[in-house]
């Protein structure tokens, strides 16, 4: 459901302007700021003519070609997670990422159960897929993890190779008899993380990480950090874009675990989203994501071959589809065939949902390097193909030579010299800023490309924007909110379509985008966050609109340590296309343990009364106290 | 040419030793000279971790149009000097009509 912010009340022209700030145009004068180049990083599965993996391909038989243009590879290894055998000659070295990486030589395998499309029969089936394959394929380096997909993203376990643990969270995961599953659900300790050592606990032979013992340790804390942040990244999500929750929930965990080098794969079970016009463009944002972070995604039409009456058919030709085949749609017509005795109206309203929604899967699947699982009652083989992909694949870098992180796509071609074989890998990938987040985001693309189109000196200011960077202690850190204030007046009208017969009177929105972008002083990007704010007004209102003045933060927190920083913020009004950008110096004192400290003074127009239901999810603001909130949404003119 | 009779509220958190009470100090500085203050008030005692916040209303309706500084000094009254301060710039506009 989108978020929107009606704003209905007229305001008067401020009389006090808070900490006011130069204009936009008055920027301080900084050196120019070069992006550092950025290593791509892909995933490429080599198979013969039978399908078996080729493992003896070399360096000089590949090449790499991103937007038509040959690419220098840095490095290029196999990658076998559980180590070599024993006598094997040395291998290559792969990317540094993944060399150095306490994951190396585990597999990583995120089974997602898309629970707001599985009927019951769908469940069980994907139960039993699921309980097939950690029985009998399931191996000590094998890290799987166990989410559902509902209104919101549950954790039913974290990354485990106990297969007790995993069985009993597919079972939860899949659970038909119409219980609720919540957090209670589930047991508190799945959420950490596990990797067992002994026979008894994984049923298999002991582990042996490429990383060394060590490392494990490692491993295990960071990913029980990763899973305690799932939640906490879906809501930031929510609240900075609207999507359906299905989208949203496969952000979150790519943007959680894109901190995970190397391939990692997604199994998703489910019977699809339709992509429209609304979609499309978050849709994107998870093929560019997944690609940008070596996600590859495993589709099971979970629906399989059902007929209304669930009665399983097969059908010739069925089976899993490699990625490289295309997104060849099953033929569904099944359903609408069956429902024939006085639902095939409905049959074919359906069957054409659906299509969309299995044109979606496969998508999913073909651009990011993975497989379709569709056209089968056999839902095993999801599990069967991506635990093959898993056991030996390419780890290839390069240097990206277009080094613009302007947010546009970069197609990528990995060719091999060698005859007979077949190469599947990456479409390409969105060309982000990083800053520990490669997620682009659906409204994101124009805000970056406004800010790598300029540089500080000759930044557009089509916006009139007031900012203002506080700071609150956080440790030995600080927790930087920015402030942003425009005035409805600059930003330009959307008329929404009526519906014939809408009783609900005319309405217009608005939008405003924003991205921040902080590098330290050696100008590596340590950060960055960005938000969309809808607002929507009825059509008569629209005078009152013009005349609010906006007040507006980012939900994602910027923690950094004291020092010496630059941020450049850019806000972007894609209906209007106008857009500001700001670039600011920033020094936070040094903090010392124990000594008295002062946060920045925020002055406020008023403190606003937080409603009940809002309390939690502004735990941790630091603009809250005492079930108030400085600096909120209000008249005032912060700058 | 009068000032618009509103309300300022100066926001901020304050980390110190636990469970303490601290006292703040508010001055309002104009062209260099401190035009206004505040006598001495305690701060809400702070939590367990030291922490504390505060957010006093201040009318501006007696401030003349400029450029104004509030400066906020945290005291320690058991040693009886500050220990911690930060400002912010605010202006006061005349009101229009």
């Amino acid at each position: 459901m989108k978020r929107f912010n009606t704003l209905l009340a007229a305001v008067a022209t401020f009389a006090v302007t808070l900490g006011s700030l130069p204009a936009v145009s008055a920027q301080d004068k900084e050196d120019e700021i070069r992006l550092s180049t950025a290593e791509v990083l892909l995933d490429v599965i080599v198979t013969d003519g039978k399908g078996n993996p080729v493992t003896d391909l070399r360096a000089d038989e590949v090449q790499v070609v991103e937007a038509g243009v040959p690419q220098d590879v840095t490095s290029f290894a196999l990658v076998k997670p559980g180590g070599s055998e024993p006598g094997a000659p040395s291998a290559p070295k792969g990317p540094a990422s993944i060399e150095l990486s306490p994951f190396r030589g585990f597999n990583f395998l995120i089974l997602v159960v898309d629970r707001t499309t599985l009927d019951q029969f769908d469940l069980k089936e994907t139960s039993s897929a699921a309980v097939k394959f950690i029985n009998e394929k399931l191996g000590p380096n094998d890290l799987m993890a166990v989410f559902v997909a509902g209104s919101r993203l549950l954790m039913v376990q974290n990354f485990t190779n106990s297969k007790s643990k995993l069985l009993n969270a597919v079972s939860i995961a899949t659970d038909s008899s119409g219980n609720v599953i919540s957090l209670s659900t589930t047991d508190r300790s799945a959420t950490r993380a596990d990797i067992s050592f002994d026979q008894a606990a994984t049923g298999n032979v002991a582990v042996n990480p490429g990383a060394g013992g060590a490392a494990v340790g490692e491993a295990i804390s960071s990913l029980d950090a990763f899973g305690a942040d799932v939640n906490r990244t879906f809501d930031n999500l929510v609240d900075q874009f609207s999507a359906i929750a299905l989208v949203q929930s496969l952000l979150a965990l790519m943007k959680v675990y894109s901190r995970i080098p190397g391939r990692k794969a997604v199994l998703l079970y489910s019977e699809g989203f339709a992509v429209n016009s609304t979609v499309q463009g978050t849709f994107d944002a998870v093929l560019g994501t997944a690609n940008r972070n070596n996600f590859s995604f495993y589709t099971v039409d979970a629906a399989g071959l059902r007929s209304v009456g669930q009665t399983r058919l097969e059908a010739p030709g069925a089976g899993s589809a490699p990625a490289g085949a295309g997104p060849t749609l099953a033929n569904r017509g099944d359903r609408s065939v069956v429902d024939s005795s006085g639902n095939s109206a409905i049959g074919r309203a359906e069957n054409s949902v659906r299509s969309g929604g299995n044109a979606a899967l496969s998508r999913l699947a073909v651009e990011t390097g993975g497989v379709a699982v569709r056209n089968t009652n056999d839902l095993g083989k999801g599990f069967q193909t991506v635990s093959n992909d898993l056991r030996s694949y390419y780890a290839l870098a390069y240097a990206a030579k277009n080094t613009a992180t302007d947010g546009k796509f970069r197609p990528v071609e990995v060719k091999v010299s060698r005859k007979g074989v077949d190469v599947r890998t990456r479409k390409g990938y969105f060309a982000t800023p990083g800053g520990g987040d490669d997620v682009l985001l659906p409204f994101e693309q124009p805000v970056l490309e406004l800010l790598a189109a300029t540089q500080p000196g000759s930044r557009p200011a089509e916006l009139p924007v007031m900012l203002r960077t506080e700071r609150f202690r956080n440790g030995q850190a600080w927790t930087v909110p920015i402030v942003m204030h425009v005035p409805g007046s600059a930003l330009a009208p959307h008329e929404r379509e009526v519906e014939k017969g809408a009783k609900t009177p005319p309405q217009v929105d608005f939008e405003l985008d924003a991205i921040a972008i902080v590098r330290d002083s050696k100008n590596n990007i340590v950060a960055k966050v960005s938000r969309s704010f809808p607002y929507r007004s009825d059509k008569d209102k629209v005078e009152e609109f013009r005349q609010l003045e906006l007040l507006n933060t980012f939900s994602q927190p910027i923690i950094l340590p004291p020092g010496a920083y630059k941020i450049s913020i850019a806000l972007y009004d894609p209906n209007g296309r106008k857009g500001t950008v700001v670039d600011r110096s920033m020094v936070l004192p040094p903090l010392v343990a124990g000594a008295p400290t002062i946060s920045s003074i925020v002055l406020s127009r008023d403190v606003g009364s937080i409603p009940v239901g809002e309390r939690e999810r502004l735990a941790g603001d630091p603009f809250v106290f005492e079930e108030r909130r400085a600096s909120c949404r209000t008249r005032s003119a912060s700058g | 040419m009068k000032a618009r009779n509103e309300n300022l509220v100066v926001y901020f958190r304050f980390y110190g030793a636990p469970s303490t009470a601290y006292q703040v100090k508010m001055e309002f500085v104009k062209d260099g000279k401190v035009v206004n203050a505040s006598q001495p008030t305690a701060l809400p005692q702070t939590d367990a971790t030291g922490v504390t916040a505060f957010a006093p209303t201040i009318p501006v309706a007696g401030l003349e149009p400029g450029a104004y500084v509030v400066r906020v000094v945290v005291i320690d009254p058991a040693a009886g000097k500050p220990v911690a301060d930060g400002s912010a710039n605010f202006r006061v506009e005349r009101e229009r009509e």
